[in-house]
Protein backbone atom coordinates (compact mmCIF):
# COMPACT_ATOMS: atom_id res chain seq x y z
CA UNK A 1 0.00 0.00 0.00
CA UNK A 2 1.20 3.60 -1.07
CA UNK A 3 0.68 6.70 1.39
CA UNK A 4 1.11 10.18 0.19
CA UNK A 5 1.62 12.28 3.00
CA UNK A 6 1.66 16.36 2.16
CA UNK A 7 1.66 19.08 4.99
CA UNK A 8 4.17 21.78 5.22
CA UNK A 9 4.66 21.10 8.95
CA UNK A 10 7.32 18.19 9.53
CA UNK A 11 6.08 17.69 13.17
CA UNK A 12 2.33 17.15 11.23
CA UNK A 13 4.29 14.60 8.48
CA UNK A 14 6.34 12.71 11.78
CA UNK A 15 3.12 12.28 13.44
CA UNK A 16 1.05 10.97 10.84
CA UNK A 17 3.80 8.51 9.35
CA UNK A 18 3.81 6.91 12.57
CA UNK A 19 0.12 6.34 12.94
CA UNK A 20 0.88 4.85 9.16
CA UNK A 21 3.83 2.72 10.15
CA UNK A 22 2.14 1.94 13.10
CA UNK A 23 -1.05 0.73 12.20
CA UNK A 24 -0.12 -0.55 8.58
CA UNK A 25 3.64 -1.49 8.59
CA UNK A 26 3.95 -2.60 5.00
CA UNK A 27 2.80 0.33 3.76
CA UNK A 28 5.35 2.62 2.21
CA UNK A 29 4.96 6.53 3.21
CA UNK A 30 5.69 9.33 0.62
CA UNK A 31 6.17 12.76 2.00
CA UNK A 32 6.23 15.89 0.86
CA UNK A 33 6.03 19.21 2.38
CA UNK A 34 4.34 21.41 -0.51
CA UNK A 35 2.09 21.13 -3.23
CA UNK A 36 4.97 21.68 -5.54
CA UNK A 37 7.02 19.05 -3.75
CA UNK A 38 4.26 16.58 -3.64
CA UNK A 39 4.01 17.29 -8.12
CA UNK A 40 7.89 15.95 -7.60
CA UNK A 41 7.72 13.52 -5.75
CA UNK A 42 4.28 11.77 -7.39
CA UNK A 43 5.97 12.08 -11.24
CA UNK A 44 7.69 8.90 -10.19
CA UNK A 45 4.36 6.91 -8.51
CA UNK A 46 1.91 5.08 -10.17
CA UNK A 47 -0.56 4.04 -8.13
CA UNK A 48 -1.63 5.71 -4.73
CA UNK A 49 -4.06 3.98 -1.90
CA UNK A 50 -4.53 6.88 0.70
CA UNK A 51 -3.16 10.60 -0.12
CA UNK A 52 -3.63 12.64 3.54
CA UNK A 53 -2.93 16.94 2.46
CA UNK A 54 -3.30 19.72 4.93
CA UNK A 55 -6.16 21.98 3.92
CA UNK A 56 -3.90 25.15 4.64
CA UNK A 57 -0.42 24.75 3.16
CA UNK A 58 1.31 27.95 1.60
CA UNK A 59 1.09 28.13 -2.32
CA UNK A 60 -0.75 25.16 -3.01
CA UNK A 61 -3.59 23.93 -0.30
CA UNK A 62 -4.94 20.80 0.00
CA UNK A 63 -7.80 20.88 -1.61
CA UNK A 64 -6.06 22.49 -5.51
CA UNK A 65 -3.55 19.70 -5.25
CA UNK A 66 -6.46 17.06 -5.06
CA UNK A 67 -7.85 18.88 -8.14
CA UNK A 68 -4.82 18.23 -9.61
CA UNK A 69 -4.47 14.86 -8.73
CA UNK A 70 -7.86 14.39 -10.42
CA UNK A 71 -7.59 11.52 -12.98
CA UNK A 72 -4.07 10.55 -11.94
CA UNK A 73 -2.41 8.25 -9.15
CA UNK A 74 -6.04 6.28 -9.20
CA UNK A 75 -6.14 7.69 -5.18
CA UNK A 76 -8.96 5.83 -3.54
CA UNK A 77 -8.89 7.52 -0.65
CA UNK A 78 -8.36 11.21 0.43
CA UNK A 79 -8.21 12.93 3.88
CA UNK A 80 -7.70 16.78 3.96
CA UNK A 81 -6.63 17.72 7.07
CA UNK A 82 -7.46 21.47 9.07
CA UNK A 83 -6.61 23.37 12.20
CA UNK A 84 -9.62 25.31 11.53
CA UNK A 85 -12.66 24.32 13.68
CA UNK A 86 -15.08 26.94 13.32
CA UNK A 87 -18.22 25.93 11.72
CA UNK A 88 -17.96 28.30 8.77
CA UNK A 89 -15.37 26.74 7.88
CA UNK A 90 -16.18 23.34 7.45
CA UNK A 91 -19.66 24.52 5.71
CA UNK A 92 -18.18 26.04 3.36
CA UNK A 93 -16.04 23.06 2.24
CA UNK A 94 -18.45 20.83 2.38
CA UNK A 95 -20.26 23.11 0.27
CA UNK A 96 -17.27 22.06 -2.05
CA UNK A 97 -17.49 19.12 -1.41
CA UNK A 98 -14.58 18.64 0.28
CA UNK A 99 -14.66 16.77 4.42
CA UNK A 100 -12.21 18.35 6.41
CA UNK A 101 -10.86 16.59 9.44
CA UNK A 102 -9.51 18.61 12.69
CA UNK A 103 -6.02 18.30 13.43
CA UNK A 104 -4.41 16.30 15.16
CA UNK A 105 -6.30 13.18 13.13
CA UNK A 106 -7.51 10.73 15.52
CA UNK A 107 -6.02 7.70 15.13
CA UNK A 108 -9.40 5.98 15.70
CA UNK A 109 -10.43 7.75 12.53
CA UNK A 110 -7.62 6.62 10.51
CA UNK A 111 -7.06 3.22 11.41
CA UNK A 112 -10.19 2.29 9.67
CA UNK A 113 -9.19 3.81 6.41
CA UNK A 114 -6.04 2.55 6.44
CA UNK A 115 -7.06 -0.79 7.40
CA UNK A 116 -9.68 -0.60 4.84
CA UNK A 117 -7.25 0.27 1.81
CA UNK B 1 -14.15 51.66 25.59
CA UNK B 2 -16.60 50.40 27.70
CA UNK B 3 -14.85 47.93 30.39
CA UNK B 4 -16.00 44.36 30.25
CA UNK B 5 -18.75 43.55 33.15
CA UNK B 6 -17.74 40.75 35.25
CA UNK B 7 -20.86 38.37 33.99
CA UNK B 8 -19.05 39.72 30.27
CA UNK B 9 -15.69 38.59 31.58
CA UNK B 10 -17.01 34.97 33.25
CA UNK B 11 -18.73 34.30 30.13
CA UNK B 12 -15.66 34.45 27.84
CA UNK B 13 -13.40 32.49 30.66
CA UNK B 14 -16.20 30.11 30.02
CA UNK B 15 -16.18 29.90 26.57
CA UNK B 16 -12.14 29.59 26.58
CA UNK B 17 -12.36 27.09 29.15
CA UNK B 18 -14.47 25.24 26.84
CA UNK B 19 -12.44 26.04 23.57
CA UNK B 20 -9.01 25.14 26.20
CA UNK B 21 -10.90 21.35 26.17
CA UNK B 22 -10.45 21.22 22.62
CA UNK B 23 -6.76 22.66 22.83
CA UNK B 24 -6.52 19.92 25.69
CA UNK B 25 -7.71 16.83 23.69
CA UNK B 26 -5.71 18.02 20.54
CA UNK B 27 -2.48 18.46 22.52
CA UNK B 28 -3.33 15.46 24.68
CA UNK B 29 -3.65 13.63 20.65
CA UNK B 30 -0.58 15.01 19.50
CA UNK B 31 2.23 13.88 22.87
CA UNK B 32 -0.32 10.61 23.12
CA UNK B 33 -0.63 11.61 26.95
CA UNK B 34 -3.28 13.20 29.05
CA UNK B 35 -2.94 17.24 29.03
CA UNK B 36 -4.86 19.31 31.46
CA UNK B 37 -5.62 22.85 30.06
CA UNK B 38 -6.61 25.56 32.46
CA UNK B 39 -7.42 28.93 32.25
CA UNK B 40 -7.29 31.00 35.52
CA UNK B 41 -7.58 34.37 33.88
CA UNK B 42 -8.71 36.00 31.20
CA UNK B 43 -8.52 39.95 31.28
CA UNK B 44 -9.26 42.60 28.78
CA UNK B 45 -6.86 45.25 28.76
CA UNK B 46 -4.73 48.13 26.71
CA UNK B 47 -1.64 46.12 25.06
CA UNK B 48 1.03 47.80 27.27
CA UNK B 49 -0.80 46.53 29.91
CA UNK B 50 -0.60 43.15 28.57
CA UNK B 51 3.00 43.37 27.97
CA UNK B 52 3.89 44.52 31.53
CA UNK B 53 1.42 41.31 32.74
CA UNK B 54 3.47 39.50 30.59
CA UNK B 55 7.04 40.56 31.26
CA UNK B 56 6.47 39.67 35.16
CA UNK B 57 6.02 36.02 33.71
CA UNK B 58 8.63 35.85 31.02
CA UNK B 59 11.65 37.30 31.84
CA UNK B 60 14.01 35.92 29.13
CA UNK B 61 13.36 34.91 25.60
CA UNK B 62 9.96 33.98 24.43
CA UNK B 63 8.65 31.82 21.66
CA UNK B 64 5.85 32.79 19.91
CA UNK B 65 3.44 31.56 16.92
CA UNK B 66 0.79 34.55 15.66
CA UNK B 67 -1.76 34.25 13.81
CA UNK B 68 -3.64 37.30 11.82
CA UNK B 69 -7.53 36.95 11.66
CA UNK B 70 -10.30 39.42 10.20
CA UNK B 71 -13.71 39.22 9.51
CA UNK B 72 -16.19 39.83 11.89
CA UNK B 73 -13.12 40.93 14.00
CA UNK B 74 -10.00 41.96 12.92
CA UNK B 75 -6.15 41.38 14.76
CA UNK B 76 -3.58 39.08 15.89
CA UNK B 77 -3.78 36.18 18.01
CA UNK B 78 -0.63 35.13 20.00
CA UNK B 79 0.22 32.13 21.67
CA UNK B 80 3.89 32.33 23.70
CA UNK B 81 6.12 30.20 25.82
CA UNK B 82 8.71 30.79 27.19
CA UNK B 83 11.68 29.60 25.48
CA UNK B 84 12.57 27.08 28.36
CA UNK B 85 8.78 25.51 28.13
CA UNK B 86 8.29 25.92 24.46
CA UNK B 87 11.40 23.35 24.50
CA UNK B 88 9.98 20.80 26.88
CA UNK B 89 6.64 20.62 24.62
CA UNK B 90 8.86 20.30 22.10
CA UNK B 91 10.65 16.93 23.23
CA UNK B 92 7.07 15.74 24.43
CA UNK B 93 6.24 16.11 21.18
CA UNK B 94 9.02 14.47 19.70
CA UNK B 95 8.77 11.91 22.38
CA UNK B 96 12.64 12.58 23.09
CA UNK B 97 13.24 10.94 19.72
CA UNK B 98 15.54 13.39 18.45
CA UNK B 99 18.85 14.48 19.04
CA UNK B 100 19.23 17.27 21.06
CA UNK B 101 21.41 18.92 19.18
CA UNK B 102 18.56 18.75 16.01
CA UNK B 103 15.57 19.68 18.38
CA UNK B 104 17.12 23.27 17.49
CA UNK B 105 15.45 22.63 14.00
CA UNK B 106 12.46 21.19 15.04
CA UNK B 107 11.49 23.61 17.52
CA UNK B 108 10.22 26.04 15.46
CA UNK B 109 8.34 23.55 13.15
CA UNK B 110 7.01 22.17 15.92
CA UNK B 111 5.87 25.19 18.00
CA UNK B 112 3.74 26.61 14.54
CA UNK B 113 1.77 23.46 14.46
CA UNK B 114 1.12 23.27 18.13
CA UNK B 115 0.16 26.81 18.42
CA UNK B 116 -1.61 26.89 14.89
CA UNK B 117 -3.79 23.84 16.24
CA UNK B 118 -4.49 25.72 19.92
CA UNK B 119 -5.08 29.06 18.65
CA UNK B 120 -7.33 27.35 15.91
CA UNK B 121 -9.00 25.23 18.28
CA UNK B 122 -9.44 27.29 21.24
CA UNK B 123 -10.02 30.83 19.36
CA UNK B 124 -12.42 28.81 16.96
CA UNK B 125 -14.59 27.61 19.59
CA UNK B 126 -15.47 31.25 20.81
CA UNK B 127 -16.48 32.07 17.72
CA UNK B 128 -18.40 29.75 17.26
CA UNK B 129 -20.47 30.18 20.33
CA UNK B 130 -20.52 33.96 19.64
CA UNK B 131 -22.08 32.67 16.19
CA UNK B 132 -19.22 34.95 14.53
CA UNK B 133 -16.88 34.32 11.48
CA UNK B 134 -13.14 34.74 10.53
CA UNK B 135 -10.27 33.88 8.44
CA UNK B 136 -7.28 32.64 9.84
CA UNK B 137 -3.85 33.38 7.86
CA UNK B 138 -0.66 31.18 8.03
CA UNK B 139 0.87 30.85 11.57
CA UNK B 140 4.59 32.09 11.65
CA UNK B 141 7.05 31.92 14.30
CA UNK B 142 8.93 34.21 16.60
CA UNK B 143 11.68 34.61 19.08
CA UNK B 144 12.48 37.88 21.03
CA UNK B 145 11.38 39.58 24.62
CA UNK B 146 8.25 40.15 25.32
CA UNK B 147 8.61 43.60 23.92
CA UNK B 148 10.13 43.00 20.49
CA UNK B 149 7.19 40.26 19.95
CA UNK B 150 4.37 42.16 21.19
CA UNK B 151 5.21 45.80 20.79
CA UNK B 152 5.01 46.29 16.85
CA UNK B 153 1.59 44.64 16.24
CA UNK B 154 -0.28 45.91 19.50
CA UNK B 155 1.15 49.51 20.63
CA UNK B 156 -1.79 51.15 20.62
CA UNK B 157 -4.45 48.61 20.73
CA UNK B 158 -6.13 46.18 23.10
CA UNK B 159 -5.24 42.45 24.46
CA UNK B 160 -7.90 39.96 25.08
CA UNK B 161 -5.46 38.33 27.55
CA UNK B 162 -5.74 34.45 28.69
CA UNK B 163 -2.93 32.99 30.62
CA UNK B 164 -3.08 29.29 30.10
CA UNK B 165 -2.00 26.39 32.05
CA UNK B 166 -0.81 23.36 30.66
CA UNK B 167 -0.31 20.29 32.89
CA UNK B 168 1.39 17.27 31.31
CA UNK B 169 2.40 14.26 33.30
CA UNK B 170 5.83 15.38 35.05
CA UNK B 171 5.84 18.46 33.36
CA UNK B 172 3.94 21.71 33.86
CA UNK B 173 4.14 24.61 31.71
CA UNK B 174 2.06 28.14 31.51
CA UNK B 175 1.69 29.73 27.89
CA UNK B 176 -0.23 33.10 27.29
CA UNK B 177 -2.66 33.64 24.42
CA UNK B 178 -3.54 37.15 23.26
CA UNK B 179 -6.21 38.21 21.11
CA UNK B 180 -4.76 42.06 19.78
CA UNK B 181 -7.58 43.51 18.51
CA UNK B 182 -8.05 47.60 17.78
CA UNK B 183 -11.11 48.75 19.66
CA UNK B 184 -13.51 48.96 17.07
CA UNK B 185 -13.21 45.28 16.50
CA UNK B 186 -13.54 44.68 20.39
CA UNK B 187 -15.89 46.81 20.84
CA UNK B 188 -17.64 44.19 18.47
CA UNK B 189 -16.70 41.49 20.20
CA UNK B 190 -18.00 42.23 23.31
CA UNK B 191 -21.51 43.28 21.94
CA UNK B 192 -20.88 39.56 20.56
CA UNK B 193 -20.43 38.36 23.84
CA UNK B 194 -23.48 40.34 25.39
CA UNK B 195 -25.88 39.04 22.11
CA UNK B 196 -24.45 35.51 23.55
CA UNK B 197 -25.89 36.37 27.10
CA UNK B 198 -28.98 37.72 26.44
CA UNK B 199 -29.43 34.39 24.34
CA UNK B 200 -28.70 32.90 27.25
CA UNK B 201 -30.98 34.71 29.60
CA UNK B 202 -33.91 34.33 26.83
CA UNK B 203 -33.68 30.36 26.23
CA UNK B 204 -33.54 30.56 30.70
CA UNK B 205 -36.79 32.57 30.59
CA UNK B 206 -38.68 30.73 28.10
Amino acid sequence: MRVLVVDDSRLSRMLLTKIVADTTPDATVSEAGSGVEASEVTKTLDQVDIAILDYNMPGISGSELFKRFDGSLGISKRVLLTTQVQDSVRSKAEAKGIMLHIKPIDVGVLRPLLLGA
Amino acid sequence: MEPLSESELDTLKELFNIGSARSAKALGTMVSQPVELTIPEVQVVQSHKAVENLKVQNTGFVSAVSQRFSGDFNGHALLMFNRESGLVLVRKLLRDSVPLDDLTELEQDSLVEVGNIMLNSCFGTVINSLHSDIEVEMPYFEQGTISEIYSPIAERDWSLYVEMQISLPHEDIVGHISFVMGIQSLQKFQGAVKDYIAGIHRAVAS
